[in-house]
């Protein structure tokens, strides 16, 4: 029986160098990539962080500019320009908000401690 | 001849290897140390990083003080060729002299001048379209703003252009309030430009809060710069406390400055607690207080003041009428000398000194303001033989305001003397309490009884027939005491018949009080009457002050609505 002949399976050793070269390509380049991507993010955050910087800056400053606007001395000029004046301690009624049930206890105690006639 | 070619090639190849070779080994092992240190110094700048100086808050943590980021402008003279040119561009916008500015520019040996500290951003924004850098240059600072004007300026005071507390309470918590100075390594590429703003070290300082609230703060300043106006006075103090803790709620001093464009030094004084002077009737309080606690006399002991004078010592002191006799009570009511007297004299002085002192006269009360003084208090080993005449009216002893009110708020909660204070809290940065201040008794002067009576005594001072009307408030009881003292004359040592101070010190509602006061006009014009002068404005400011402390009338209480 003539033995089958065999067919040559071309060795991959012919491969390695171009894969091999292609990957330390490849490799250089993602590198490099990366080292520019680092820097660009670098770029970006000191920007944000100066930006940040910046918007606590104005944050303080209005902050600030709030306090002005609300000192009293500003409000009562603003009012008095308005008409506004401080109401006399006649005019002046302090609210008390009372639920019911106590507001009832209270009524009834009240009732309990004054004399019938 | 092509082998000694290829010989002379290979050799020149050989040798710049080895040239490159020699020179990494030069680069990367000789001189790496200098070489790495010289990059770390291109791609990373330290800079100083100020630290920012804490807040002062008021009671509900409103801010009296701030701090605002600005520029300053510095010049670099050597860098500078024509100083004249560039100081005459520079004046106008900087507005200063531009000789002075040439002088500053000229000196060609230094490497960095200031020209103008915290400039407004419009200042900034000329100067950098003038494009004048790296001649000019900015540095950027904080500024120290109070937004609310000259609010409190007399306990707050202020800082110097370094932000160094000065006056008031910058210049007494300035250890707590200034904070660390700190470094901050930024990271740059071969450009200059920005890599990384980095993480700076600098600890910024604690934030204050006061005790003082800055609406009452406000009606208290608004009413005796009012009085003070009205009655053409030298100047005026009002200090409000809480008399059950000493908490100061407002502290009022007239002339006012404006911490952030001061002049007139002697207007920064604190007079509450840095400027003494002779309390006259208000001082008749601690007399009563003592008589009555030793048992001395009695509301109903009956004083015979219809002379209208009584000589002690030499000395004449009179009654501005004669008012006939009087029982203790009316004797404080009408404020009569000569009763006064006559119960100082039942007392002894040994016993009312050990009652001046236990009240506070004569040390500083402690209060953390700038400048408090402790008053001027004689022993009785040095008392003449009329000064316990002039003690019993309120001379010959010189007290500070605050002591005064510190004495009154002691009557008015019971007998027991607080320390006041001003600073309630010390925060870190992240609003955490870092120090608290409680309240502090420091003794008691005299029992509840004692306190009770005297305040039922001092209620109808107040009322029709005392020296007071004009402090009472509507809706409730005030329990106070009017004064009327001479200022001494300094040119003849003696006291004027035409310079007074006019005082009310009290206390609202009476019998549960939330406020004690005082209020002291210094050389009114016109009436010099305590009860005309200084009486209204406690008025004044008690009814405001009552209505924002949501404290109801005691005749109509509060109006109750009834919900669910």
């Amino acid at each position: 029986m003539p033995r089958a002949r065999k067919k040559r399976i071309p060795s991959p050793a012919f491969l390695l160098k171009p894969v091999a070269v292609s990957l330390i390509i490849a490799g250089s380049l993602s590198l490099i990539w990366m080292k520019t991507r680092v820097m660009e993010v670098r770029y970006e955050i000191a920007e944000l962080e100066q930006q940040r910087v910046q918007l606590l800056n104005v944050q303080k400053d209005l902050l600030s500019q709030k306090s002005q606007f609300s000192s009293p001395a500003r409000i009562a000029m603003r009012a008095s320009r308005l008409g506004l004046t401080v109401p006399d301690r006649e005019n002046v009624y302090l609210v008390k908000y009372q639920s019911r049930v106590v507001a009832v206890a209270n009524h009834s105690k009240k009732e309990a401690g004054t004399p019938r006639l | 001849m092509n082998s000694r070619r290829a010989v002379f090639l290979v050799t020149l190849v050989a040798l710049g290897f080895l040239t490159v070779v020699l020179r990494l080994v030069d680069l990367m092992i000789l001189e790496h140390d200098w070489l790495s240190q010289r990059a770390y110094r291109q791609h990373v700048r330290s800079e100083t990083v100020a630290a920012p100086r804490g807040t002062i808050y008021d009671a509900r943590m409103r801010e009296l003080a701030v701090n605002r980021r600005v520029q300053s402008v510095f010049g670099v003279p050597k860098e500078i060729r024509n100083p004249g040119q560039m100081a005459g561009r520079l004046s106008r916008v900087l507005g200063l002299k531009k000789t002075a500015l040439a002088e500053r520019l000229s000196d060609r040996d230094k490497g960095f001048v200031w020209l103008a500290r915290k400039v407004d951003e419009d200042t900034v924004r000329a100067i950098q379209a003038m494009n004048l850098a790296p001649e000019i240059g900015f540095v950027p600072e904080t500024k120290r703003t109070y937004p609310k004007g000259r609010l409190a300026s007399h306990v707050i005071g202020f800082v110097d252009i370094d932000n160094r507390g000065t006056e008031g309470i910058e210049r007494i918590f300035e250890d707590v309030l200034r904070g660390e100075s700190g470094r901050v390594m930024k990271g740059r590429d071969a450009l200059g430009q920005a890599l990384s703003s980095g993480e700076d070290n600098a600890q910024t300082g604690h934030d204050l809060v006061l005790t003082l609230d800055e609406d009452l703060q406000y009606i208290v300043e608004d009413a005796l710069n009012e009085a003070v106006e009205h009655h053409r006075a030298r100047g005026g103090v009002s200090v409000m406390m809480d008399p059950y803790t000493g908490r100061v709620l407002a502290m009022a001093v007239n002339p006012t400055f404006s911490p952030e464009h001061r002049a007139r030094p002697e207007n920064w004084r604190n007079r509450a607690v840095t400027d003494v002077y002779e309390p006259g009737s208000t001082f008749k309080a601690i007399l009563a207080a003592a008589a009555l606690e030793e048992k001395r006399v009695r509301v109903s002991d009956r004083f015979d003041c219809s002379e209208g004078v009584i000589e002690v010592g030499g000395r004449r002191i009179h009654d501005h009428k004669r008012l006939g006799v009087l029982t203790f009570e009316e004797v404080v009511q009408k404020s009569s000398n000569v009763g006064m007297v006559k119960v100082a004299q039942i007392l002894g002085s040994e016993t009312y000194f050990r009652y001046i002192t236990a009240f506070g006269f004569g040390e500083k009360t402690g209060l953390t303001v700038s400048g408090e003084v402790k008053g001027l208090l004689k022993a009785p080993k040095n008392w003449s033989g009329s000064s316990i005449g002039a003690m019993a009216v309120g001379y010959e002893v010189a007290v500070t305001p605050i002591q005064v009110l510190n004495a009154y708020a002691a009557i008015a909660n019971g007998g027991v003397l607080m320390r006041p204070y001003i600073v309630s809290d010390v925060l870190d940065s992240e609003g955490r309490v870092v120090k608290r201040f409680e309240p502090e008794a420091v003794r008691r002067v005299i029992s509840e009884r004692t306190s009770r009576i005297l305040t039922e005594i001092l209620e109808t001072v107040v009322q029709d027939g005392g020296t007071a009307v004009n402090a009472s408030v509507l809706g409730n009881r005030v329990a106070g005491k009017t004064g009327t003292s001479r200022k001494i004359d300094r040119q003849t040592g003696r006291y004027s018949r035409t310079r007074y101070y006019s005082s009310f010190v009290g206390y609202v509602p009476s019998q549960n009080p939330k406020l004690a006061m005082i209020v002291v006009i210094d050389e009114p014009k016109g009436s010099i009457y305590g009860g005309e002068v200084a009486a209204p404005v406690f008025r004044k400011i008690a009814e405001h002050a009552l209505i924002y402390l949501n404290i109801p009338r005691e005749d109509t209480g509060h109006v109750v609505l009834v919900s669910g």
